[in-house]
């Protein structure tokens, strides 16, 4: 479980994000896309175990696509999340400057652990 | 016999090196340029002798070629050494870089070993490279004084073991570090730190942010990028039209040739809508709440009106029957506290009117309670600690206080009931350790504290320490 | 070309207090399994003979004859660490132990009907059983045979059992699961083919078996009233006569569900002498010894539905499940207080262990003759993955190339049946293919892979069976109790709550509070616990981490972050690991603990203590009146003398033990939280005199700060009272101590009262003549009227006051901080 999604309730969202759907999705999507990831992520395909949050991004398991899961099918929890939700922003949208602080520290010229 | 001349006065030198006058923070920054400059012109006419007594000893000249290579320009060597990711030459190394690391020679070798360990391929590498580094600063620091340029490389290793790829965790350290003693901070420290705390400002586009970096930056050592943010900022955002301050601005232009990322910030500085945006959707204000909680307690009014009207409530009345949710006006209820929880009412100090969020001030009071305790056992047993390992601890102190600090109640109880400790610790630094820096900073951080608790004895001794000379 | 298609099975197991049920799933429908007398109901008895042993209805004659070589209703001993009496051959058993003999059995007689190797179940257990409860049972299942084990809470698969084939939407409902030994409730919720367990509650320790005690109660006065017959309770028959008491209840309770009344015929010697009574018991008098018993469960089903918020009004459905919750009495009870009774389609006996078979199928254990095994095992070349069981017409298969020298470039599903096959699918470059079936409502679906080569020539495919059941889906089981961390002040940190999806894993930061050297020979604890409440020692402590300072590279400093993360599975598997980031050290493992026996003495002191608390509360609540207060003690009261009744009963009981304990617990929460009421009270008041004593000394002698402070802890005061927070009030009552004590500072009769303090110290002063001297003059300046001179004098006489008495409020530690 990532800290900001449950400290912060801007962040309440988060379901929806993790399994990639909008509040749209019936609960036999959600499932269904639950269903899609856990599978993707048990054949290792790459780039599945990514997602995009406002926070940059982040990485999902098997146990965060489950609670993700829950969460959509609890009527109030799912009223919440869709409350909250809002399209992501690409990340080039942001006036010129880059979202991603590792694309920034790059740009910055300064040597960072991640490169 | 040139050689013989050379050895001598290297050893004098050697000697008046390490039994000289000190500064008055017991650094070497003078001694340490003059020293330089001496070896340098001795090294110089070593080499002239030697070259006219033994033009045929190769061997020698081939030393003395090569120590005139090594001491003259070991900044160069240090950066192809660290290119190679050779942390520990770089380490020893810098030790020569008078020029470059003078103001505090053991920051300045930390932070070129940082700069080979970054070049090292795998990330257990890079961590086993970073302990070995804390190992020689806990060292180091065992018994001597710890001082500024030191305690922004050790809060620095310090945040990449704990959160390697965290660049905000990083920048929240580094802020932690705000009204340090700035003066004997090595460039190359301040400019990495600089760029460190710079791009998760510029990543949520915080322009107060990124000015009070650029501020707590702009060190004596050179710091173009941080004056150079510091006077856009001031001339487009604060409106200050000095003649320094417009100069200033006038380097731009250079710094656009080194830096084109940045060419748009000042553009930037001047349009955005400072303290004041007004955002009417509520895909806006949700998406202004991701990036910017600052902008959000000041627009709460609007904010709050656009998320929690009349037609919202009845929209979600309607959904949650949709969605099966069994008591309506209990769903709103959450909904509504989960905006309240985002948008509080009252001002920051004295909002603690979710019970979650009292919880979660109560652990952190108790950790706070917990650090102090122990510090203050150490202390009755005689035992001070090094300076890293006291530095660390207050660098802990320091970041549970900037939690508490939305919380007036709790600040205030804090420092109050642990104002014994805090002060036993103060003086035992700086009478038995001799950690004059490290209560410098301690100081200008408890004295406004200790005013507003009442604690005039105590403010007076700290307001005395914050007037002394330290770098 | 033949394609390897095997006959899969899913098995579920009802393991009961009293009975055990077996069901088997096998293409979309259910098979309940029969014993050899043709019933579904194998009773969870367990003999040792000389001749071995023997499990079910065989066993279950000799529960009167032999005893102490019988052993039943151990499921509710399960995780603990008693040993039964040794049997014939001296060995003592655990409960865990007798739970695996029960469980080959069943496997045994599965796997004989079946044909079928079965080395993969899902088990049932009760909603609130602990992790040492369910782990037990997880390895009960290991000692059987099962290779691989999950588990399910009992009214979970009830409700799935129940919904199943039920093509409405209803949206609460409720299974009311009353067994012989446990009771359980779940809340569910069925929507759109998806069934979601909402909550659910229980109690461990309430069932049939309570029902056959309390006849048995009134029996045994019956007896004594009627006939002045009474068992001496150190008899060694006692226990033998008693176990004879409680099946003859259990038959008549049995037989009061179909007729009104029953005659209890008693045969039984005792003290070498033959006995014989007959006792008549009516349907009503049942109804009103078992009426506590039902309305404790029933009580229990209201808190269920308050704390999710629902109305009862709004509850559609009960579900009656388990032997007990099938009486007249109870249904009728049920149907009054709660909801309407479901009428169902299945055996309502043998629902449980359909529902867990049914939930193997969902979770994929599927089990195949060992022909098919091995051939399975032989040809897997493909790597499926797709949903067994699903709600909706067109799931997704996605599949893996495995066999490395299988040159496959595409393949194609079809469904031979319904006529229905794919577009030819590619192959991507890592072997990975996927496609969207479709299937029939309401039918199970096969489907078949054909592969394809590069020349578009068909190939040979071995791969597992493709079998898709389109029906009801169910949300993960959630966790019963949340999982959490005790914290060094008592209070509790959870990681993963109540109701959490299982498996489930969470990952939190904490910090050490103590220092830990290396090789200091010390070792630091992370205590894992279970349970609801907020202060740690009420809840179960069920595994810890270990960090030994001989693992340290270096020091663990006070603040030094701790990353715990803790993982539980539907096994009942607790994982834990600690990550030390700063020395890159991670100690893994967790202490499992199984839950300690109850001490009888231990429980009566607890008793005896709880009993003189509950008594100072009543008096002082009758001494002031305290309406509210006496109306919170008298239920509290009332049970505790039943339990004192109880616990001079219990003897070596261990059942009767637990439940003791986990009632003296319940009522010890109640009375802490009452208690912890009242110290607010105390505190209020003394914070109230705090600010007193503060308000008058800052009005008379402090500045504008301290005025200024003062004005903010009035504020604080007044927000106090709203809040009522024991930390709270605390910090406030300290911080108006230090403002009394910094405007005191100010006040210039400050030198004059500290003065006066130590001068009352002096015959304990080192040098006596000197701090005489310096008291006498002293006084002298006070007399004066030059308190100024004070100082030095107040300086120099408390240096000559010993060290054991500076620290009883003397002036501040530090008088001078630099030097």
């Amino acid at each position: 479980m990532i800290p900001e999604f449950t400290e912060q309730a801007q962040f309440s969202a988060w379901p929806f994000w993790v399994l990639g759907i909008n509040p749209e999705a019936s609960s036999i999507e959600v499932a269904a896309a639950a269903r899609d990831i856990t599978t993707k992520l048990q054949f290792k395909i790459p780039e599945v175990e990514y997602f995009q949050t406002p926070v940059g991004r982040k990485t999902r398991d098997e146990f965060l696509v489950r609670e993700a899961k829950s969460k959509l099918q609890d009527p109030q929890a799912r009223l919440i999340a869709e409350f909250w939700y809002a399209e992501l922003a690409e990340p080039e949208q942001q006036a010129g400057l880059a979202m991603n602080v590792g694309e920034l520290l790059a740009k910055l010229k300064v040597k960072f652990w991640a490169d | 016999m040139g050689g013989l001349v050379f050895i001598v006065v290297l050893i004098i030198f050697l000697i008046r090196n390490f039994t000289g006058k000190k500064g008055i923070n017991g650094d070497q920054k003078d001694n340490v340029r003059g020293n330089y400059i001496s070896i340098w012109v001795i090294s110089i006419l070593a080499w002239l002798i030697i070259r006219n007594d033994h033009p045929d000893n190769y061997l020698a000249l081939f030393g003395l070629y090569l120590w005139l290579a090594i001491f003259t320009q070991p900044s160069i060597i240090s950066k192809m050494w660290a290119m190679s990711a050779m942390y520990k030459g770089c380490y020893y190394l810098s030790s020569l870089c008078y020029f470059r690391n003078g103001r505090n020679l053991f920051a300045g070798r930390l932070m070129s070993s940082l700069e080979a360990c970054h070049r090292l391929k795998s990330d257990e590498d890079k961590r086993q490279a970073l302990i070995w580094l804390k190992s020689r600063y806990q060292k180091r620091k065992a018994k001597k004084k710890i001082l500024s340029g030191d305690m922004v490389m050790i809060t620095i290793i310090e945040a990449y073991l704990a959160k390697p790829d965290d660049a905000y965790y990083l920048a929240s350290q580094l802020d932690l570090l705000k009204g340090i003693a700035t003066a004997s901070i090595p460039r190359c420290v301040s400019r990495y730190a600089l760029r460190l705390g710079l791009a998760p400002a510029l990543a949520n586009a915080d322009w107060d942010r990124i000015y009070a970096c650029a501020k707590q930056w702009n060190t004596p050592a050179i710091n173009p990028l941080a004056k150079y943010i510091t006077a856009l900022y001031e001339f487009h955002r604060l409106e200050k039209r000095t003649l320094a301050v417009r100069l200033r601005c006038g380097l731009w232009r250079m710094f656009y040739m080194f830096n084109p990322y940045l060419w748009k910030l000042a553009q930037q500085f001047k349009e955005a809508k400072h303290l004041s945006v007004d955002v009417e959707s509520k895909a806006e204000v949700i998406q202004s709440l991701w990036k910017n909680s600052k902008l959000a307690e000041l627009n709460r009014t609007n904010y709050r009106g656009c998320l929690l009207n009349t037609e919202a409530q009845k929209r979600w009345r309607l959904r949650s029957q949709q969605l099966g949710v069994w008591d309506e006006g209990e769903a709103w209820q959450k909904i509504e506290q989960t905006v309240l929880r985002t948008l509080p009412e009252e001002s920051a100090s004295d909002a603690i009117a979710d019970e979650q969020a009292y919880q979660l001030m109560e652990q952190k009071y108790k950790k706070l309670h917990y650090l102090l305790q122990a510090i203050e056992r150490r202390l009755d047993a005689d035992e001070v600690g090094s300076g890293a390992q006291n530095f660390i601890d207050w660098l802990h102190v320091r970041a549970l206080l900037l939690e508490l600090a939305t919380s007036k109640h709790f600040t205030d109880t804090a420092f109050s009931s642990n104002h014994e400790i805090l002060w036993q610790w103060v003086a035992d630094l700086w009478n038995v350790a001799k950690q004059h820096c490290l209560v410098h900073f301690m100081a200008g951080i408890f004295e406004p504290m200790a005013k507003q608790n009442g604690y005039t004895e105590f403010h007076a001794l700290l307001h005395g320490l914050t007037r002394a000379e330290y770098s | 070309m033949e394609i390897a298609m095997s006959k899969v099975k899913y098995l579920g197991i009802d393991l009961g207090t009293s009975n055990s049920a077996v069901a088997v799933f096998c293409d979309g429908e259910f098979e309940t399994l029969l014993n050899s007398r043709g019933e579904i109901n194998n009773p969870s008895v367990v003999r040792v003979s000389s001749k071995g042993i023997v499990v079910g209805a065989k066993a279950k004659k000799h529960l009167y004859t032999d005893p102490s070589n019988t052993f039943k209703e151990f499921k509710r001993l399960m995780g603990l660490e008693s040993l039964s009496a040794p049997d014939l051959n001296g060995q003592c058993w655990s409960a865990e132990q007798l739970s695996a003999e029960v469980l080959k059995s069943l496997k045994q007689m599965a796997e004989e009907q079946c044909q079928c190797r079965f080395d993969k179940v899902v088990i049932t257990v009760p909603a609130l059983f602990e992790l040492p409860q369910s782990k037990a049972t997880a390895e009960a299942a290991r000692l059987a045979g099962f290779d691989q084990v999950e588990l399910l809470p009992e009214p979970v698969a009830s409700g799935l059992a129940a919904g199943w084939g039920d093509s409405e939407n209803h949206l609460a409902w409720l299974v009311y699961d009353l067994g012989g030994g446990t009771f359980d409730a779940s809340l569910l919720e069925s929507r759109e083919g998806l069934l979601r367990v909402v909550a659910h509650d229980g109690d461990n320790y309430l069932g049939g078996r309570d029902i056959d005690r309390v006849i048995v109660q009134w029996l045994l006065e019956q007896l004594e009233q009627q006939h002045k017959f009474v068992l001496d309770k150190d008899s060694e028959q006692y226990a033998g006569i008693i176990r004879y008491f409680e099946s003859v209840a259990e038959v008549t309770k049995i037989r009061l569900s179909t007729t009104q009344q029953s005659l209890l015929e008693l045969e039984f010697e005792y003290q070498d002498e033959d006995y014989e009574f007959d006792l008549d018991l009516s349907r009503q008098q049942l109804k009103q010894l078992c009426d506590p018993i039902v309305q404790r469960s029933i009580d229990l089903c209201l808190k269920l539905l308050k704390d999710q918020g629902l109305d009862r009004q709004r509850l559609e459905r009960v579900v009656l499940v388990g032997g007990p919750a099938h009486m007249p009495i109870i249904q009728q009870l049920v149907a009054e207080r709660l909801a309407p009774v479901a009428e169902l389609k299945q055996d309502p006996m043998a629902l449980v262990a359909q529902g867990a078979a049914v939930y193997a199928a969902t979770v994929k254990l599927a089990c195949s003759s060992p022909l098919d095994q091995q051939a399975e095992a032989r040809d897997q070349q493909l790597w499926l993955q797709y949903p067994s069981i699903c709600t909706e017409l067109s799931p997704l298969l996605m599949g893996r190339v495995i066999d490395p020298e299988l040159k496959l470039s595409a393949v194609k599903i079809r469904n031979p049946e319904k006529s229905w096959h794919s577009e030819k699918i590619d192959i991507d470059d890592s072997g990975i293919f996927s496609v969207e079936l479709s299937i029939s409502p309401g039918s199970k679906n096969k489907f078949e892979v054909q592969g394809f080569n590069q020349q578009g020539d068909e190939c040979e495919l071995g791969y597992q069976a493709i079998n898709i059941v389109h029906g009801m889906t169910m949300s993960d089981p959630p966790l019963a109790r949340s999982i959490g961390l005790a914290l060094a002040d008592g209070s509790v940190k959870i990681f993963i709550e109540r109701g959490t999806p299982l498996p489930a894993k969470r990952t939190f930061i904490q910090s050490t509070v103590e220092v830990l050297n290396p090789n200091s020979g010390q070792k630091l604890e992370i205590p894992i616990i279970q349970g609801e409440r907020r202060q740690s020692r009420f809840c179960r402590k069920v595994g810890s981490l270990v960090i030994d300072s001989k693992d340290l590279n270096q020091s663990l400093y006070v603040g030094s972050p701790v990353e715990v993360t803790i993982e539980v599975d539907r096994g009942g598997n607790l994982k834990a690991h600690a990550l030390l980031a700063e020395q890159g050290k991670l100690i893994e493992g967790v202490a499992q603990l199984t839950m300690a026996s109850a001490n009888i003495e231990h429980l009566r002191a607890t008793t005896n203590s709880l009993n003189s608390r509950i008594s100072e509360r009543l008096q002082t609540a009758f001494r002031e009146r305290d309406d509210k207060a006496i109306k919170v003690l008298d239920p509290l009261n009332t049970q505790l003398n039943s339990l004192l009744r109880q616990m001079s009963n219990i003897d070596q009981d261990e059942d009767a033990c637990q439940r003791a304990s986990r009632q003296l617990m319940e009522l010890e929460v109640e009375l802490e939280l009452l208690e912890a009421e009242a110290q607010l009270g105390d505190l209020l008041e003394e914070c109230e005199d705090s600010y007193f004593s503060a308000c008058g000394i800052v009005n008379e002698h402090g500045d504008g700060v301290d005025k200024r402070i003062l004005a903010d802890c009035a504020k604080q005061l007044e927000q106090a009272y709203n809040r009522l927070r024991q930390g709270e009030i605390e910090r406030l009552i300290e911080r108006l101590d230090k403002l009394y004590q910094s405007a005191h500072e100010k006040s210039p009769d400050r030198w004059k009262d500290n003065f006066l303090y130590w001068a009352s110290l002096v015959n304990v002063a080192n040098k006596p003549k000197r701090a005489n001297s310096l008291v006498e003059k002293g006084r002298a300046e006070i007399e004066a009227g030059r308190t100024d001179k004070l100082r030095g004098l107040t300086q120099e006489l408390y240096q000559l006051i010993p060290e054991q008495y500076k620290s009883q409020g003397g002036p501040g530690s530090h008088d001078s901080g630099v030097y």
